[in-house]
């Protein structure tokens, strides 16, 4: 069976090669200025010089590697914390009807605040850098997290835990055989949404004024005057996004190899 | 046989709070009154009433999926609490863990038991033989037909010798054809093993060719209206529907069920 991560559509293709060509296009009629926004040769020089030096085309020649890093650490960091808390609470909250009635008024209030708006108390509490990031990251990917757990824990049909109970599961039995395969599907759709959420949140906390970091380079980046930084900063994250949903998939596909199957029986 | 009592189910009442049409108004609806039969050790009983009937509610009370209100369901003696695998339950679907092949669902109950690999292995292949699976071990349960994967969860529920096996419409859920072949399977399957079984089903056909005693119940509340005992002999097969007695049977049985339906 052909995974979920090793396809690519070549029609998805299409879009991307139409705006590179009018991109070009519009760049060599002159009408944009360089400074607005770079031709797309002049775009690929600087990419390919951030990645692997060389050119000096800016002063980020070759930096790419060390900023990813940084970056990689806090989104691994921030995504990690809010992926523990969101399984641990999705689950009991999933589970256990008393703890549901607890927690789930508060997270749900909590949730309402947009992940921005926690940017001035992170700024007060972790400083500036990397202390506010990663509680930016951990907290704005948890929610997605502890909402689709919380579901597919809940929405287990209660035949197959009787079923189980039946054949002389125990609780950790029931969790273990039942409810972790059962919710499998939902948990890997609450990871996903986290991790995108995660990348969003680096870039909002790396933009109050780190030095190093992906989202630093975007933002310095004017500061500095190099406006073709921008657009290939952008880009870096955007594949980084799409490079971590896939690493993503492949660990679950690891982990439990008959996820697929658990939804409606596909 | 010795005649020893595996189930004695007495006076039970089973009532469930439903919304009535206005908004937070909660009824009471009686779904049991008053059941009380037994059964003998390895002795078929097949269950039979109007659909609606509080039948599958009372297989659960048997299970320990749910507890009854009033009176008391007694397994061996013992009041029954908790669901576990001597009373194993065949249920309308399969319930096969799609996340699980045919094997590791059928010897799912052993493992749960800590049973050691050997164990596992030698009874994995008696069951699996005896409900015509082999070769099958590693298919997930999508892959297989309706009537495979009810062998499938069959051989799941006997694989851990219940001394009770409750069957809640087993064969409902199958075509004609497949319906027939189960219920041949499962009258070679009681010959050599010789189980207790309680069934639940609306099918008159399958309660005379499958049961020792045939209960008839009620619309609701579900109380029993009407026993008979079931004359033929062992072993069946199904060339008895075309015989006379049987349709006499049928069409007794009809008349009480009929009655109930009005």
């Amino acid at each position: 069976m052909k995974q979920n991560w090793e396809k690519i559509d070549p029609l998805g293709l299409v879009l991307p090669l139409v705006i590179l060509i009018v991109w070009y296009l519009t760049a060599l009629s002159g009408r944009v200025p360089d400074y607005l926004f770079p031709a797309p040769v002049e775009f690929f020089q600087v990419l390919l010089d951030f990645i692997f030096g060389g050119a000096q085309l800016t002063p980020y020649s070759g930096k790419f590697l060390e900023n990813l890093w940084v970056s990689c650490i806090r989104v691994i960091t921030g995504f990690g914390l809010a992926a523990c808390g969101g399984l641990l609470l999705g689950f009991l909250s999933g589970r256990n009807v008393l703890i549901r009635r607890m927690i789930d008024p508060l997270i749900q209030m909590i949730r309402t605040v947009p992940g921005i708006g926690w940017l001035p108390l992170a700024l007060v509490w972790f400083g500036i850098g990397e202390g506010t990031t990663v509680f930016l990251i951990a907290l704005a990917a948890f929610f997605p997290i502890y909402l689709n757990v919380a579901d597919g824990a809940s929405n287990v049909p209660d035949i197959y835990i009787r079923a189980g109970s039946m054949l002389g599961a125990d609780k950790m039995g029931l969790f273990r055989t039942v409810i972790l395969p059962a919710s499998f599907p939902s948990i890997v759709v609450g990871l996903r949404l986290g991790l995108g959420v995660s990348w969003a949140y680096l870039v909002l906390g790396e933009l109050t004024g780190v030095s190093r970091g992906l989202g630093a380079v975007l933002m310095d980046s004017r500061m500095l005057g190099q406006v073709e930084m921008i657009p290939v900063a952008m880009l870096c994250i955007a594949v980084m996004g799409i490079v971590s949903d896939r690493l993503l998939l492949i660990l679950c596909d690891w982990l439990y190899p008959y996820h697929e199957r658990t939804a409606n029986g596909k | 046989m010795e005649n020893k009592t595996a189930l004695v189910i007495d006076k039970v009442d089973k009532s469930f709070s439903v919304k009535t049409g206005k908004k937070s108004e909660v009824g009471l609806l009686q779904v049991l009154r008053a059941i009380s039969m037994s059964v003998m050790e390895g002795e078929i009983i097949g269950l039979l009433g109007p659909s609606g009937c509080g039948k599958s509610t009372l297989l659960n009370i048997v299970a320990g999926f749910e507890q009854p209100d009033k009176g008391e369901v007694l397994f061996q003696g013992e009041p029954v609490v908790i669901p576990a695998p001597e009373r194993s339950v065949l249920f309308q679907s399969a319930v096969l863990f799609p996340w699980f092949t045919v094997k590791e669902n059928i010897v799912y109950g052993l493992r749960n038991r800590r049973e050691n690999q050997g164990i596992i292995e030698k009874k994995y292949c008696q069951y699996v033989q005896l409900v015509g699976l082999k070769g099958f071990d590693n298919y997930y349960p999508n892959q297989l037909s309706g009537g495979m994967q009810q062998r499938a969860a069959l051989a799941r529920a006997l694989i851990m010798e219940p001394r009770m096996l409750l069957m809640d419409e087993p064969f409902a859920a199958l075509d004609a054809q497949t319906r027939m072949l189960m219920q041949q399977l499962l009258l070679g399957i009681s010959e050599q093993i010789k189980p207790t079984i309680l069934f639940i089903t609306h099918d008159i056909e399958e309660a005379l060719i499958l049961s020792d005693r045939i209960l008839v119940m009620s619309k609701l509340p579900g109380k029993i209206i009407y026993e008979v005992t079931v004359p033929f002999s062992r072993p069946r097969d199904l060339s008895m529907i075309g015989s006379y007695g049987f349709a006499k049977m049928k069409d007794e049985i009809r008349q009480y069920l009929f009655d109930q339906l009005l």
